[in-house]
């Protein structure tokens, strides 16, 4: 199946290959999840603080759907 | 450390002994005990009886980095309460170095008549007529500000909306670069300095009284780990230099608590076109700066400078609640028109979080449609120019709905909410209901705790557990706020011995042992005497409630109401 990956924050740096603000065109497995998804990256889990499938929060064991929009972003405080 | 007090009925300005009670006091602490002690709280905020009292942090002055925060304290007009709002850029910095712990502004000045306090470097202070300073915007009196006194003086200064004695009005403050883009935005502080006749503070940067601090050794040590702890953080090292504060826009979007069109919606389908990660490229793209010092001390260098096309500057620093207040809230996502709001706020002097609540009811109501970036523009140049309509939105939502009479008002105690809907993130509810200071964010904010995703142990839709987070963390924060810690530098404590660098530190200054029990006690304190000053004001139980929409309205796209029961939200401060 193919999914868009977006990354947040500093992600892109840590991604392995080169990044551009429209996303990534990535080919998964079928019942891939985000900790796959996050896997195939080469971005180190505890780098993602947040993620999201269409728009919805998603844990790391969530199963991703067939042209899914998926985003990393970092963990963050604020105020 | 001395008090300074100006009394414009009469001006005089006469020095004072900080007293035996307001020792081992800064900021936050400083205004509200002050303010306490001295206002009567039924008085008429905008009246003669009120007091406006400056004060920096506890840390101002010292080596430990981001602690440039200046606290203004007085009865709010806004709220009819006690109100503390705490600002950056150069002021706090430069009072505690000429020894300054606060200045006490009271009276108010004959009909018709405008002066300044100007201290000099040597610390010589004077009550200097301000009557040509007039209706000058901000940008413009710190210019004319700056040419009498010179470029080495920091500014602090209300532009026409307080003057005008609008309920929105800000104290606008220059950064680093002299500027006056940073603004003590909140409960119409802006009103209360015009009320007294008071259009600026000019504080020489120049001072050089070395901060009184008991075992320096001590103090440099637990401060070099602080700042270490700051850089090695990766929000506070590496995402706040880059992208400042609206690297939260995308995160609390998908977090659906991203309030979207006066809060109808939790999500914002133009979110990506105002991210912080977009700002930074169109930054980047057109030569502007994307990483910026705006604060004396500062290392994290959060700030940026917003330009045009052609690179001409339009403001600084673009941040997170503005682009969401101007953005969201009120439908907008023209990246360029929030930037232009944002200067027109500063330069006009009004709260940011505040107008943009007051616009999103407006255009809630039917007055134009969310998304008509060029109403908003032009509504927020009516502040200054003091149309009705103008004058309706400086100030704020809530007469803005109570003109319309439309009743999807998000506010508490009558000031507008901060960039979090408190229904998917209900121990934002808490904080926001039950903050002496009205809806408030800074006050307690607990959005990373009711966030799983961030390491959060509370679910964010359900109210189980929310009071007592939200307790600890206002707490918290009063003394955070007193020491004058910036909010984004709390990083620090993430360091190796936590907040225990912070404890080192105040006994350090103090000159005696200092522990986690002190600084609780010291949070309680505070909110204490604001909570003591808000009850003799007429307050009750009543005020601190959230408005029916977000007990009633389900928020898409988690479709959540905020459950706190009455009686918790009564538990929060059962002391």
């Amino acid at each position: 199946m193919n999914i868009t990956l977006k990354l947040y924050g500093t992600l892109p740096d840590h991604y392995q290959g080169p990044y551009d603000s429209s996303g990534l065109k990535i080919d998964l497995v079928d019942g891939a999840t985000i900790a796959d998804l996050a896997d195939a990256t080469g971005i180190a889990r505890q780098r993602i603080g947040l993620a999201s499938i269409n728009g919805r929060l998603a844990k790391a064991e969530d199963t991703i759907p067939d042209h899914a929009e998926v985003k990393f972003m970092p963990s963050l405080a604020g105020g | 450390m001395k008090f300074l007090r100006v009394n414009l009925t009469n001006q005089k300005v006469v020095w004072e002994d900080c007293q035996e009670i307001y020792q081992g006091l800064g900021g936050r602490a400083l205004t509200s005990i002050v303010v306490s002690n001295e206002v009567p709280a039924p008085s008429d905020a905008l009246g003669i009886d009120n007091k406006l009292v400056f004060a920096p942090g506890y840390f101002a002055g010292t080596t430990l980095v981001n602690t440039s925060r200046l606290s203004v304290g007085a009865k709010s007009p806004l709220t009819g309460g006690i109100k503390e709002s705490n600002v950056g850029g150069t002021v706090a910095f430069s009072l505690a170095r000429l020894g300054i712990a606060a200045i006490v502004v009271e009276g108010k000045a004959p009909e018709g008549r405008w002066f300044l306090i100007h201290i000099d470097k040597t610390g010589v202070a004077s009550l200097d007529s301000a009557d040509d300073l007039k209706t000058l915007r901000t940008y413009a009196c710190v210019e004319k500000t700056q040419k009498r006194y010179g470029q080495d003086t920091s500014v602090t200064c209300i532009g026409p909306a307080g003057e005008m004695q609008l309920l929105s009005a800000s104290i606008q403050s220059t950064d680093l670069d002299g500027r006056p883009c940073r603004a003590a935005g909140r409960g119409g502080l802006g009103a209360v300095m015009g009320g007294k006749g008071l259009k600026a503070l000019v504080v020489s940067t120049r001072g050089k009284v070395p901060p009184e601090i008991v075992k320096q050794d001590e103090f440099k040590a637990a401060a070099k780990a602080y700042a270490q702890a700051v850089l090695a953080d990766e929000f506070s090292g590496e995402l706040l230099p880059k992208f400042g504060s609206a690297v939260l826009v995308e995160p609390i979007n998908a977090a659906g608590a991203f309030p979207t069109n006066n809060a109808r919606m939790g999500q914002f389908t133009g979110a990506e076109k105002i991210s912080g990660e977009t700002m930074a490229a169109t930054i980047e793209a057109r030569g502007g700066k994307t990483t910026h010092k705006g604060c004396s001390q500062c290392v994290i260098n959060c700030s940026n400078e917003y330009v045009t096309e052609s690179g001409d500057y339009v403001t600084s620093s673009l941040e997170y609640e503005t682009i969401w207040a101007m953005g969201g809230m009120i439908g907008n996502d023209d990246l360029d028109a929030i930037a232009r709001l944002d200067f027109l706020c500063d330069d006009i002097g009004i709260d940011t979080i505040n107008t943009g609540n007051a616009l999103a009811v407006a255009f809630d109501a039917g007055y134009a449609e969310f998304g008509d970036s060029a109403a908003a523009i032009r509504l927020v140049e009516e502040v200054a120019t003091g149309t009705d309509m103008g004058t309706l939105i400086g100030n704020g939502p809530a007469a803005v709905g109570k003109h319309f009479k439309h009743d999807r008002v998000p506010t508490v105690k009558n000031q507008g909410m901060a960039a979090y809907d408190p229904r998917p993130l209900q121990g934002m509810a808490v904080t926001y209901a039950t903050s002496p200071m009205g809806m408030d964010h800074t006050a307690g904010w607990v959005v990373d705790k009711n966030l799983e995703a961030f390491g959060g142990t509370v679910d964010g839709r359900k109210p189980d557990g929310q009071v007592e987070l939200s307790r600890n963390t206002q707490i918290h924060m009063a003394a955070v706020d007193t020491v004058g810690i910036c909010d984004f530098a709390q990083s620090g404590l993430a360091g190796e011995q936590g907040m225990g660098t912070v404890y080192t530190m105040m006994g350090a200054k103090l000159g005696k042992d200092f522990s986690g029990d002190d600084w609780t006690k010291l949070g309680i304190r505070v909110i204490k005497a604001e909570l003591e000053f808000n009850r003799r004001a007429g307050f009750t139980n009543a005020d601190d409630r959230l408005p029916a929409m977000f007990y009633n309205e389900p928020l898409p796209p988690y479709n959540v109401v905020v459950q706190v029961s009455d009686e918790d939200m009564d538990s929060t401060f059962d002391f």
